[in-house]
This record gives C-alpha cells, structure tokens and sequence, in this order.
C-alpha cells in the first residue's frame, strides 16, 4: 500500500517537474512553428498547421525588405561563435598551461591565485566593461572580434582553470614524474603526458564556457557594434517595443538557444562532470 | 580542496629551476590577464571618484559627492531594497526547490536519469531567450500562462506589468533557469552520502524525515550553503532577466543596482555614476560571499 | 600574502594614474564653424560626393512614411547610397545615444529634437550647421534659410550653456515639422451623449463622467498618452500644468513641480484618466492614444498632438475620418498653454561622410522636398512660405468638422505655444522622474508625497 502510494507520489512530482521544465520551451517552439494569425489567436492554439516561415524569415529573409535582415541577422549568429570560439581557444591556451602550473608547483599564494579567478565570477561585470568601454574606443577595439574575445575571457577563464585544475588533482603524478626522470621538459610533459589524460575535462571545461560565453549579453550589448554584434543583442534589438512580430521572435529565440539545446542532449555528461568540479570539489 | 603537491626533486637542480621557469611561462599569460582585469577594475572604481558625465569636459576629483548622492536619492534607494528583496525571494524560494527536486531525482531509475538530464536544459539557454519566453507567456491578457489559470479555475496575474507582482515574477523566471544549477549541486552531495544513509529508507526505527532532517541535512549543509554563496552573488547582479523583461520594472520595482548601473552608464552617459552604483554593490556582493564562505567553511568543519 | 597586497596597492597607482587619461564620453570638438571650407569657391552641384553612402536613423513617425518615397529620388539625383534605419521611439533613442557615445560614427544623419540634442550637443556629439548652411558651395540655391519660421529654427539653437541660452548659438539641427496640442473630439459620440466640447479641464472631468455614461463596451471617453516617459511631463500634461502656472523650472529658478497648482493638476489629471480611460492606459504611449482615436474607440483624445489629424483625415488609415474635430488645448486657471515639440534632422560630429551628409539635410529641408512631405501628411509646417501653397491649404481646409477648424485652432495655438523647459543635458532625466512620479501617484494616490520625493531628485539632477 505505502509503496503504490509513494509510487504515485513520486510519478506526480516528477511529471510536474517536467512540465515546470519543459513548457516554456515547447510553447515558444510551438509559436516558432505557428503563422501569425494563429500566433496571436485567443484563446491560444495547441493545435495548428505548422509553418516553416519564421524560420525563413529569420535566416533568409521574405522578400527584399526582411532579406537584408535576414543577413544581418546570420551575421549575428556568426559573429557569436566567432566571439565565443574564439574566447574559448584563448581561454584554453592561457588557462591550461595556468591550471597545471598551478596545481603542481607549490607556488605560495597559488590558491590565491586560483580564488582571484574564481572571484571573477562573483563580481558585477559592469565593473569591468564599463571601464573597458572608454578604453576599447581609445585604443580602437570598439566593436572588433580581438577585443571581445579579451573582454569574455572574465567569463570563460575562471571556468576553465577551476574545471582543469580539479581533473588535474586526480591525475596520479607517478607518469608525470616518470617522464621528467627521462628528461621530458614540463611543457611536453603537460601537452604529451597530461593532457590526453584530462581530456575530458578539457572538454568540459570548454563546453562550459563556450555555452556560457554564447549566452552572456552584458558584454556585446556594450562593447559590441554593428559588425560584431552576437546573437543574444540582436534578438534584444528585435524585441523593441510591443513585440508584434511573435513568430519571428520565437524561431530567432529557437535558433540562439540552439547551441544550448544540443549540448543539453548530447554532451550532458561534460557539463554536470564540469559543474561539479568546478564548484563542488 | 585542492592542496598543491610537492614534487619530489633536489631543490636547486638544473632540471628543477628549468621546471620552475617553464611553470612561471605558464602562468605569465594568465597573471596578465589578472592584472589587466584588476587594472580597469580599479580604474573604475577611481573614475566613481570624479563627476564625469559626457558633458563634463575636464572631469574634477569631486571625493564622495557621488555616494553621497547615491544614498539620497530615491531610485537608487528602491532599487537596493529591490535587489536585497530580490535575493531573499530568491533563496526563500530556490533552496527547498533545489533540495525537493534532487531528492525527487537521486537514485538511478530510468525516469530519473532522463529527469536529471532535462533539467539541465533551462541553465543552458541563453538568459535572455528564457526571459522573452516567460515574457511572452506572462502577457495579462493575451499570454497563455493566464490562459491555462483560469481554465483550471485559479485566477490570471498582472505578472509582469504590476509593480506589485512584478519582481515576484521575475524570480519566478529566475527560478525556472537557474534552480537546475542548485539541484545539480546538492544531488552531488546527496551521491556524497555515505552508502548506508542513502540505501536505509529509516535509521534506527525513526521515519525518513527525521533521519533526513537530522543526519543527511547536517552533511550536506555545505552543499546548500555552497549553493546559497552562487545563488545570492548571481542574484545579486541579475541583468540579463531584467533588462529585456522589464527595463528595471513598472515604475522601478524591478531596477536592481546592476540594471542602475548599466542606465547610468549608457542611457545617462554618467560613468562615473556608475562605477559608484557598481561599486556599492560590488560591496555588498563581497560582503556576502565572504560571510557566506565562512559559514561553509564551519558547515565543512562540522561535517569532519 | 604581503606580496599580493603590494601588486594590489602598485595596480591601484597605476589605475588611478590610467583614469585620468582614459575617460570617455567627451569628444574634442572643433566649434569654429565645421561646413565652411568644403568645396568652397565652388558652385553647387548635387553629384557633388556621388558615391558615397550614408547612414540615417529615423524615429518611427507618420514623417517617414511620407520620406520613404521620395529617397530614390534623391538617390538618383545626388548618387549617393541611403540607408535608413527606422526604430520605435524608446528604442531608436538607446540606440542613437550608444552609437554616438561610442563615437563609432555609424549613423551620419538622425532624427532627433532640441530636447535630445541637449544631451548629445553638450557632450559633442552633434556637428553645428551653421558652417554648412551658409556655404553655397554644398546648399542649393533657393534654400531660403530665412523661410524658416524663426521661433521653431531658433530652437535648434543653444549656447551649450546648462538652463539658459536657448534660441542662441550653433545650429545643432534643421526642423522637418513642429507639433503642438489640442483637443480632438469625435462630433458625434458628444452629440449623442449631450455633452458640449469642453474648453477648460475642470469641463473635461465633466464632460468624461458624462461621456461614460453614455458610451458602453469597449468605448471610453478619453484617450492621452501615460507613459513614464519625459513626453508627458514635456508635452501633454506638461502643458495641462503650464495652464496651471507650473513648469519645471519656476520663474526663481526653483523647481516647480510639487507646488499647490501642481498637485490640483496632477490630481485633476489623474482624476480624468481614471474616470475615462481603460485599465492599462498607464502605459500607453503616443503610439497607442493615435491608435486608439482612429480605431474609433474613444470620444476625445486629450491634449494629444495636432499632427495626428492627417492620419485621423485619412480614410484608409483611420474609421472617425469623416467625424472628428479640433478644438483648442483646454484653459486652466492661468489661461491656456500648450508645449511645442519640434523634430528636427541632425549630423553626427563622427560621421565620416560629412559633405553627402549635408546634401541629404539640406535636400530634405528644401521648401519642395518638405512641401512633398507636407502634403503626404508631414505636419506641421516649419517654413513661413508653406501656407501659400494653394494645394496644402485645400487640404488642410476639409480637417475638422467644419471647414478651416484645423488651420484656425493651429493658428491660435501657435500663439501659445512654446518650449517651457529649460534646456539642459539631463533634461530628459528631470523629465522622466517628474513623469515617474505621476504615474506613482496614479497607483498610490499620494500625489504631494511622490511630486515632492521627484521635486529634490530633479534639484540634484540639475544642480
């Protein structure tokens, strides 16, 4: 009796879970699929002829008026994952190298060192790019690629020297210290030794922070301009005022969330790996 | 945590010094990096010190003018006991969600490996897109999230649009993107349990409750505290829920000290108003990591 | 650790050293007459800078609708490339204000107002005209500068210096058309409920509590913009409160908006919009009062712009095209006012297509160009000529519900009509708190405490 009970309690919970979870992103996937007059039906419509429509007219534009945006809007979508690529590498070749010096030299202080990245994280970012927001126009940075990709290493390198330098712990040091005996410098020892070791927690940690750098708006809505402009300011740009164009929102919606939506089906298991040795251990 | 290792080599051999050299090239990147970071911070928190606006051509040292200012103005002072209200909805609301849903979703069950798969999904959204769907859903009179209340009988919500409900609504997204990081956290302290807690349904006779209440909460006391440190610093500087949702709220319920900040700064070209509001609240985000961080480490301690 | 707060400590030095250096914002202008030296000697020719391309940012208006036609034109004409962007209000304003604070120059040419041009000149951002105005080399002949009506070019002017000096100095932009307020009214819903056009607010109230008697369904009385926005406290019940003797500014330079004749009019104000208007009317802006007039819904929209009537007088944009009326801006107890809203088009001082820039300025605010404009339904006219061309006034004749009623209550209220704040960079922020207030006070009811608590954050806004 007691174990039907909780049986059904848990089946309860657990389908109002998903429901908590998963509606928003059906209804706007849903609206992403609706033509307009079905869009702004009241009572709202579950049932409807689906379009591919907005789609088209977010990625290519209906006619010559909307094509020029469609453009505008691809470039968006290119430039962020030039931005977040590109933040991503950086952080890698910086962070990397960082994480093993730190986690195998006792370098006094060098917890210190990793605390301040992670202070990184907790701080208000205006703090940083207001300031860099009157320096990026004088030294001509304003809206280029080298210039965002510097200011979103706030974001991605603490990610990547916590999430490597935790995999790091676990590495035994008996291989590292096998090779030195046989005369390997540490730079070979890191790129031939260590890092196949940790590779997935590299992985991890670059999925973590591509995923957070694509979806971070702060830093391309005040450093960015029109050529470099991510995909997450050019949607706030089309919100505007009284959001008349619901289905267009809803598919641009859709395809910023995309990259996020993959990485949640297919490479789960690096970002829950990631999150918990970053902050956990 | 992590405790470096020392590597077992005579102190000053060749082969030692060239590690050390080789591991201070490794880091150099990186220590620019800080110090660049560090640099502009400071440089702002500098400017906080001075009247520039865009139409000040020779900004003046003007001292704490601008603080002063600050604390007598009353947006800002709305805007503070928004924020503050903000995190404390926030934990109300999160921390028992947090903890309800990974109790709901520890073990293995095939129902609950695809349950704390999904969960993952809201976090990975950029804020911005789960802030419009919401907005979207939330609308009064023509959103669906009303529509599906008044047809189970509950009544509709002005939601967004009042300030009254307004900020509650905000967390309400909030929660919905970010308690997902919170479950993941604690359901790593749950599979940290030990063995016997985790299969025992009770302990000693008593009920699950009490067990949990008295043994389990105890030990992963510094899981929730370590969620709580996350939750109050993201809260604390919320923006990208806030500005495209809202623009600071109907009539400022809505307008915590980031979303200020970044007003003053680009809407009223006031940058050193700003760097003021950014800094008192990077004060208080400070403040509150630090305490919070004391607390874990005595939850640790208490847990050993 | 002794280390590590010694780098902090040589960091800070050298940020605080670095601040000095690196503040942005400000742009070094040259103020000696910019405009002068291009092609001088030279005569004017449109092809002059054929092949360039300029970027021009529009405020959504019924002005660009009657622009858009006439661009390939001026394309042809000229062989310089346009391209506009067009941006609701709240919007096109952040965005303008981002890219010429970043000084990026992307927009060569923009839609703005004296009271936007406040803020952007003081901080270098506009590029003075005057220059470019009296060079015959770039400005066609026949531009007529003095057709311009003086009262609406001068308040493109402004010394740079903070509340005074209005009307003097650089030209910082060239009108395209000026708005003021009246009262528009639907004939037929007044006659039917028996209520006559009220000429003072006290009548309004009145004639609201009427007219909702009268009127069911989705119909209400009165219609006027709400929104938290300067433009209410600048333009609509800005000038309720002016006939009440209150600006912003009092003659003793103190700030005004908490005095006794400024509450009983905010509180007689609110008093009318809760009486008549629909829930949710706090929020509605300009664009909602139009829509709401020429959906037919509602019996009068209160001191809403008088360049609306084209789009009230035209049929496939509006339903009350054969029954609306114009009436003067209500009297208050100090008599009748009426603000003044003037766009203009402006250069940006980064803009690096400065010469094509001006042609396309001085092309649009030639009196053909604008008289084009004008008959599409680009109201009001700002140049003095405009009036006797013989097709505007036939137009403008059949507007109202008698013939002439639009012409005479315009002429009337040009009289009054006037720009009654002071000019300052942060005026738009004054303004915004002042009309944040009221809207609080529409919520709350505590007009004195909110109109007082707006009075001392202006004073530090200003001061």
């Amino acid at each position: 009796m007691r174990n039907i009970l909780g049986k059904v309690a848990f089946f309860t919970a657990f389908t109002a879970l998903m429901i908590f979870i998963l509606s928003p992103i059906v209804w706007i996937l849903l609206m992403s699929f609706k033509d307009y007059a079905d869009v702004i039906a009241y009572p709202p419509k579950f049932l409807f002829t689906p379009t591919l429509d907005n789609y088209r007219d977010v990625l290519v534009g209906a006619g010559s008026d909307t094509a020029g945006e469609a453009a505008q809007f691809r470039q968006y979508l290119l430039n962020s994952v030039i931005v977040s690529g590109g933040a991503v590498l950086l952080s890698l070749i910086v962070g990397v190298p960082a994480a093993f010096a730190l986690s195998r030299q006792r370098i006094r202080g060098s917890d210190h060192l990793a605390f301040t990245f992670l202070s990184f994280r907790f701080a208000p970012e205006l703090a940083i790019i207001i300031p860099l927001y009157a320096f990026f126009q004088q030294v001509k940075l304003y809206d280029s690629y080298i210039g965002l990709i510097l200011a979103h290493q706030l974001i991605t390198i603490p990610l990547v020297v916590w999430i490597v330098r935790t995999f790091l712990a676990d590495v035994p040091l008996e291989i590292e210290e096998a090779a030195q005996l046989d005369g390997c410098g540490s730079w070979r020892v890191l790129w031939l030794i260590v890092a196949p070791v940790i590779k997935p927690g590299i992985a991890s940690a670059a999925i973590l922070a591509f995923i957070f750098s694509w979806n971070n708006l702060l830093m391309g809505l005040v450093l960015s301009g029109v050529s470099t402009r991510p995909v997450t300011v050019g949607i706030m740009e089309a919100i505007g005022f009284d959001q008349i164009r619901w289905g267009w929102m809803a598919a641009a919606a859709m395809i910023a969330a995309v990259p996020g939506m993959i990485i949640a089906v297919y490479l789960q298991r690096y970002i829950v790996s990631g999150l918990k040795a970053g902050i956990v251990k | 945590m992590l405790i470096a290792r020392q590597v077992d080599s005579p102190r000053h051999s060749t082969s030692h010094r060239r590690q050390k050299r080789s591991f201070v090239f490794m880091l150099l990147p990186a220590l620019l990096l800080i110090v660049g970071i560090m640099f502009f911070f400071l440089q702002g928190i500098a400017r906080s010190f001075t009247n520039e606006k865009s139409y000040i051509r020779n900004p003046t040292f003007v001292g704490f003018d601008n603080y002063v200012a600050l604390f007598s103005d009353s947006t800002f002072l709305v805007g503070l006991g928004a924020t503050m209200l903000y995190v404390l909805l926030v934990l109300m609301l999160q921390i028992p969600l947090a903890l309800s849903i990974a109790l709901l979703l520890d073990k293995t069950s095939f129902m609950r490996r695809i349950g704390r798969n999904l969960i993952v999904l809201p976090l990975l959204i950029p804020p911005i897109v789960a802030g419009l769907m919401w907005k979207t859903m939330m609308q009064p009179s023509a959103g669906v999230l009303n529509f599906i209340l008044s047809s189970i009988g509950l009544p509709g919500g002005s939601w967004l649009t009042d300030p009254a409900t307004s900020l509650l609504s905000v967390v309400l997204i909030d929660t919905w993107a970010f308690t997902s990081f919170s479950t993941l956290i604690i359901l790593a302290g749950l599979q940290s349990l030990p063995k016997s807690l985790r299969e025992a349904a009770t302990v000693d006779g008593a009920g699950w409750w009490q067990t949990f209440r008295h043994i389990s909460l105890p030990l992963l006391m510094p899981y929730v505290v370590l969620v709580a440190l996350f939750r109050v610093a993201d809260s604390l500087k919320q923006f990208d829920l806030i500005w495209p949702v809202t623009r600071g709220g109907p009539l400022n319920s809505t307008r915590l000290l980031h979303v200020q900040g970044y007003e003053e700064a680009f809407r009223f070209s006031s940058p050193a108003m700003a760097m003021a509001i950014i800094f008192v609240l990077w004060i208080i985000i400070y403040l509150a990591s630090f305490l919070l961080l004391r607390l874990w480490r005595r939850t640790v301690n208490a847990v050993d | 650790m002794k280390t590590r707060h010694t780098l902090v400590a040589a960091i800070a030095a050298f940020a605080l050293l670095g601040s000095a250096c690196t503040t942005g914002g400000a742009v070094e202008q040259n103020l000696d007459n910019p405009g002068t030296d291009l092609r001088s000697e030279e005569t004017y020719d449109p092809r002059a800078f054929e092949g360039e391309s300029i970027n021009i940012l529009l405020i959504e208006h019924p002005f660009v609708d009657t622009l858009r036609p006439l661009i390939p034109g001026f394309e042809q004409e000229t062989g310089i490339t346009v391209n506009l962007e067009v941006l609701n209000e709240q919007q096109g304003f952040d965005k303008l204000q981002a890219d010429l604070s970043a000084g990026s120059g992307n927009f060569d040419v923009f839609m703005t107002s004296p009271l936007q041009n406040w803020q952007y000149s003081a901080a270098g951002w506009v590029e003075p005209l005057d220059g470019y105005v009296g060079n015959d080399g770039i400005t066609m002949p026949g531009y007529d500068f003095d057709d311009f009506a003086p009262g609406i070019l001068n308040s493109g002017r402004w010394t740079l210096e903070p509340l005074t000096g209005l009307g003097e100095g650089p030209l910082w932009g060239l009108p395209i058309n000026f708005e003021s307020y009246n009262l528009t009214y639907r004939p037929s819903m007044f006659e039917a409920a028996g209520v006559e056009v009220p000429t003072t607010y006290e009548e309004v109230l009145v004639a609201t509590e009427l007219l909702a008697g009268s009127l069911s369904g989705n119909n209400y009385p009165v219609v006027t913009r709400f929104d938290k926005y300067w433009d209410l406290t600048y333009l609509t019940f800005g000038s309720m409160a002016g006939a009440y003797g209150v600006t912003l500014l009092d003659e003793d330079g103190e700030v005004g908006i908490a005095s006794a004749a400024a509450v009983e009019a905010t509180e007689l104000f609110i008093d009318i919009i809760k009486a008549g208007s629909p829930d949710g009317s706090s929020a509605f802006t300009w664009y909602e009062s139009l829509q709401g007039m020429t959906s037919g819904r509602f019996a009068m929209a209160l001191n809403e712009a008088d360049l609306f009537a084209p789009t009230y007088e035209n049929v496939s944009e509006s339903v009350i095209a054969d029954d609306v009326g114009y009436a003067m801006i209500p009297e208050g107890p100090e008599g009748r006012s009426a603000g003044a809203w003037i766009w203009q088009m402006s250069m940006s001082s980064s803009s690096e297509n400065k010469g094509a820039a001006w042609t396309f300025l001085q092309w649009l605010t030639s009196p053909d160009v604008l008289m084009e404009t004008h008959l599409a339904g680009n109201m009001n006219p700002v140049r003095l000529s405009a009036w006797e061309n013989e097709e505007l006034s036939a137009l403008v004749e059949t507007w109202g519900a008698e013939p002439g009623q639009y012409r005479k209550v315009l002429a009337e209220t040009a009289k009054i009509a006037e720009i009654s704040v002071p000019p300052h960079p942060e005026l738009t922020r004054a303004l915004n708190r002042w009309a944040e207030a009221i809207q609080q006070s529409y919520f709350d009811g505590n007009v004195k405490e909110n109109l007082e608590s707006a009075a001392a954050d202006i004073e530090s806004i200003l001061r």
